[in-house]
């Protein structure tokens, strides 16, 4: 082969075509394409094709293909906007390639930016915002193959589809599990979940498109996590000490973990019944030891079984830049982005939940958030704004924050909103303070409706956002500054799988109620609450707080004798007190789901099993403060 | 996909009793068989769930047979039990008064339901079979099970 | 207004079950088929907005039936009725152009459901 004489040669060449190219399209951006110009970049991107196919440099021979073509359509008198920073970043990543050309690496993948490259010859400007569209099938979903394929025809006629994992003719030959991914571009990312929800669907996702990895495995061990180095070789060594697994399995693990939790109860009470026979004291001990011992290594399991578990949020932050870069643009904004705390682990589920929700806070930030550039420099602000997102650990939990230097909301104009949209009397609104204001942009009468009209403030499904999080047993609150920008700030759970929580007894019943919606436990004599109508509530230090027994929040028959103890739980910014007879303890629980045959069950969620080996149903303190006060309306109005 | 297994003469069923009637299930469904336990009720489910049991670690949801036929409440005792079905992947339980036999039923015996029954019982059934001077009452567990139609019954409840 | 429907089967029953239920959800049911061949006919004369399409049926089996109907009104929307286990067939009629299916026995909303997104 003489490719070790040409290489050289090539290399130079490259290097001149490429700072041709570069020049030619910082030409073209400045005065507008002339044939002349269009002619000597179509030339260079040709040669650059001729050479690299000739010595088997694959990617770069198509990168430069697809290049040539769509200079090729802009000679042909093809234009539109976008098209500079398009085939300034193919300049870059023909640099790189040419660069792996002489370290010998391969870590350039070219097929998203050729599609992109086809995509604006095709249809001019680029369309859409891509994204990844994750489609899971209920396990009792019959013909999954054949609902696969007829959701992706929806979704075709919707958006741009541009990649399926796996791919259709693999779906076609039955070789599908539950999920499916499509990479697409849609104008409205936002409205396919609600396209592809049906009776069959278990969950839709969307998210920006990213690295094309199937999430539904995880890489074990410390070299696999947080950022590789580049170092082939390091790479290599790492790669051997890391195990894939299948998601599932570790959930399985999981459960088989709770149910050595379980036992190991059990065993502390059979040697507490033993120590009370005559003549067992020390086989009493002995047991208890045993299930001591027991207990420790349980614990350890079940922590090293949630630790694999985890990912880095570089997973779903790495995929942001980019989609803010493509929001901007659409929207005429200059937008920076800055990313903090990559590394920062959560549990995979909560990762690839928040997806959703980050993308309708990033993009209320782009749209409604940061003002054009004019607008910017008038106001004395750097012309780009700037977009933060951040991941923190705090002891319980993990903060993502978004934030944007933009015009902050208008709360104001949220008032008008409100009350034209007959949620609010313009009395009420005007006594609103700025804070309580500022949360009507979670109300879902003004988020609907701002989606037609767009008032400056936000409220694209902040709704929905809100509803997200707190699904997840985390919360949203948000800080606002006008003209100086808004912060949206994410409290979430480290993991789903475990929560501490609050064991109540409520009329023979017990229930599990997660710490993080209990705000308090207050005892109330009962002349202390007040009947009206059917409403209860009491005056807890100057403030009224609605009273409403478990039962009754969850539209069980209501125990005779409410007990005294007043469980204070919040959701939102609104609290109610729970009443329950008596409070059994405190201390970690699994969390077990109830099914897909019971589905969702409002103000539950999920079970979680017992010492004693019953079921004891997980409360949702935010869906209870829900139907409590959606009770508490009614009986308002009758 | 292979649905048709070939042509089967006969069915193993599972035979439980409720109320006065005898009624087959198929045993490929049958996952398992328990007592009696205690069961922890679901706020704003259709009446005849009757809750949810642990069934070694995991969650499973208990149905009330006769309540999802129709029929009056009955006694439980020591007979009673709950069979655990496996159904479209999920696990669920149904309360029978008892459970009577393990049979073979050869294919020839069992006739449409429409030919010896009234059409409010048939809704549950895929057939009929005559044993001696009994009937045997074949349950079609995806119309028991339905849980789309359980879910609209559900909301029904709530709305 | 009520969308048009034409329901293919080969079975009286099934025809009749699926008229009920299309006719109680506020459709109408303008024509029906025993076949293949008679559903690319009624298709052709009735002009519905959306068919209900059987796959295994004499003379002309509904997947062929589809892309019949297809290749003369490629905006036809068609929904198949399939029994457990013909989940290749189902693939093929989709790819062919067909736009949901449903699995037997459904029940009633199942159907309706299936119909009203083939007619989104």
């Amino acid at each position: 082969m003489q490719l070790q004489r040409l290489l050289p040669v090539f290399l130079s060449e490259a290097d001149e075509h490429l700072q041709a190219l570069e020049e030619g399209v910082l030409q073209l951006e400045r005065q507008g394409p002339n044939p002349e110009l269009v002619a000597g970049l179509f030339r260079s991107a040709h040669t650059l094709k001729g050479s690299a196919g000739a010595l088997g440099f694959q990617r770069m021979a198509e990168l430069a293909h697809a290049l040539e073509e769509v200079l090729e359509a802009l000679r042909a008198g093809r234009g539109g906007d976008g098209l500079a920073d398009l085939l300034l970043e193919c300049v870059d990543t023909l640099r790189a390639l040419r660069q792996e050309v002489s370290d010998g690496g391969e870590r350039t993948d070219v097929q998203a930016l050729v599609e992109r490259l086809r995509a604006w010859k095709e249809g001019g400007a680029e369309d859409g915002l891509p994204v990844d569209v994750r489609v899971r099938l209920r396990e009792d979903c019959p013909m999954r193959a054949a609902r696969a394929l007829a959701l992706l025809r929806v979704l075709r006629e919707h958006a741009e589809v541009e990649q399926v994992a796996p791919p259709e003719e693999a779906i076609a030959q039955g070789q599908l599990e539950l999920e499916f991914t499509a990479r697409v571009r849609a104008r409205e990312p936002e409205a396919l979940q609600e396209l592809l929800a049906g009776p069959e669907v278990e969950s839709v996702r969307v998210m920006p498109a990213g690295e094309a990895r199937d999430e539904r495995w995880l890489d074990l061990g410390p070299q696999a996590r947080g950022k590789l180095p580049d170092d082939p070789e390091l790479t290599r060594r790492a790669s051997l000490r890391t195990v894939r697994v299948d998601v599932e399995r570790l959930d399985r693990l999981m459960n088989l973990v709770g149910e050595l939790v379980v036992d190991r109860i059990r065993f502390q009470q059979i040697a507490e019944r033993l120590r009370r026979l005559d003549g067992a004291n020390g086989l009493a001990q002995e047991l208890a030891e045993a299930a001591g011992h027991l207990g420790r290594v349980a614990s350890d399991l079940q922590a090293q079984v949630l630790k694999a578990r985890m990912l880095p949020i570089e997973h779903l932050f790495s995929r942001f830049p980019r989609y803010v870069r493509d929001l901007a643009q659409r929207a005429g904004k200059r937008v920076e982005v800055v990313v903090e705390g990559q590394d920062t682990e959560l549990d995979r589920s909560v990762i690839e939940q928040i997806g959703g929700p980050l993308m309708h806070l990033v993009r209320n930030a782009v749209d409604h958030g940061i003002e054009p550039p004019e607008e910017r420099q008038r106001l004395g602000k750097p012309t780009a704004g700037r977009l933060r997102l951040a991941a923190v650990q705090e002891e319980e939990g993990i903060l993502v924050v978004v934030e944007d230097d933009g015009r902050g909301i208008d709360t104001d104009r949220v008032r008008e909103k409100a009350v034209g949209l007959g949620l609010l009397t313009a009395e009420a609104a005007a006594r609103l303070s700025e804070e309580e204001a500022v949360e009507l942009i979670f109300h879902p009468g003004l988020s609907t409706a701002s989606q037609v009209t767009d008032v400056s403030g936000r409220g694209v499904g902040m709704d929905a956002v809100r509803a997200g999080v707190q699904a997840l047993g985390g919360s949203v609150e948000v800080e606002t500054q006008r003209g100086r920008g808004t912060r949206f700030t994410l409290r979430l759970p480290l993991t789903l799988a475990i929560v501490r929580a609050l064991l109540v007894s409520c009329g023979g019943e017990r229930y599990a109620i997660p710490l993080a919606g209990v705000q308090e436990i207050v005892e109330v004599p009962a002349d202390r609450v007040h009947r009206l109508g059917s409403y209860r509530a009491t005056v807890l230090r100057g403030n009224a707080l609605p009273v409403v027994s478990v039962h009754e929040a969850l539209g069980l028959p209501a125990p005779e004798n409410p007990g005294r103890l007043l469980c204070v739980v919040t959701g939102g910014r609104r609290r109610v007190g729970l009443w329950v007879d008596r409070v059994l303890g405190e201390g970690e629980i699994v969390v077990k789901p109830l099914g897909s045959y019971l589905g969702q069950v409002d103000g539950v969620s999920g079970a979680t099993i017992l010492g004693d080996g019953r079921v004891a149903l997980i409360l949702d303190p935010s869906a209870l403060v829900r139907l409590a006060l959606r009770e508490e309306e009614l009986a308002h109005v009758g | 996909m292979n649905a048709q297994r070939g042509e089967t003469k006969e069915q193993q069923l599972v035979v439980v009793r409720l109320d006065r009637e005898r009624y087959g299930v198929p045993i490929e469904h049958v996952h398992e068989i328990i007592r009696m336990q205690e069961v922890t009720r679901i706020p704003r489910a259709p009446s005849f769930v009757e809750g949810v049991i642990n069934l070694r670690g995991q969650v499973i949801p208990v149905i009330d047979l006769r309540r999802r036929f129709g029929l009056a409440a009955g006694e439980r005792n020591g007979a009673s039990r709950i069979v655990v079905v496996e159904m479209n992947g999920s696990r669920v339980g149904m309360v029978v008064d008892a459970v009577l036999e393990v049979m073979r039923l050869p294919d020839s015996a069992v006739v449409p339901p429409e030919e010896l029954l009234a059409a409010s019982e048939v809704a549950f059934l895929r057939g009929v079979a005559k044993q001696g001077d009994d009937l045997i009452l074949l349950l079609d567990l995806q119309r028991v099970l339905e849980v789309h139609e359980q879910r609209e019954l559900a909301e029904l409840q709530t709305a | 207004m009520s969308a048009r429907v034409l329901v293919v089967d080969d079975a009286l029953f099934m025809r009749a079950m699926i008229r009920e239920a299309l006719t109680n959800s506020g459709f109408q049911v303008v024509a029906e088929a025993s076949n293949g061949e008679e559903a690319v006919a009624r298709y052709e004369e009735a002009k519905p907005d959306v068919v209900t399409m059987d796959i295994t049926m004499p003379q002309m089996d509904g997947v062929q039936a589809v892309r019949e109907i297809l290749r003369r009104d490629p905006s036809a929307r068609i929904v198949m009725v399939s029994a457990m286990g013909q989940q290749a067939l189902v693939v093929e009629a989709i790819q062919a152009g067909a736009r949901d299916f449903v699995v037997k026995p459904f029940d009633q909303t199942r159907l309706v459901e299936a119909i009203r997104r083939a007619l989104r």
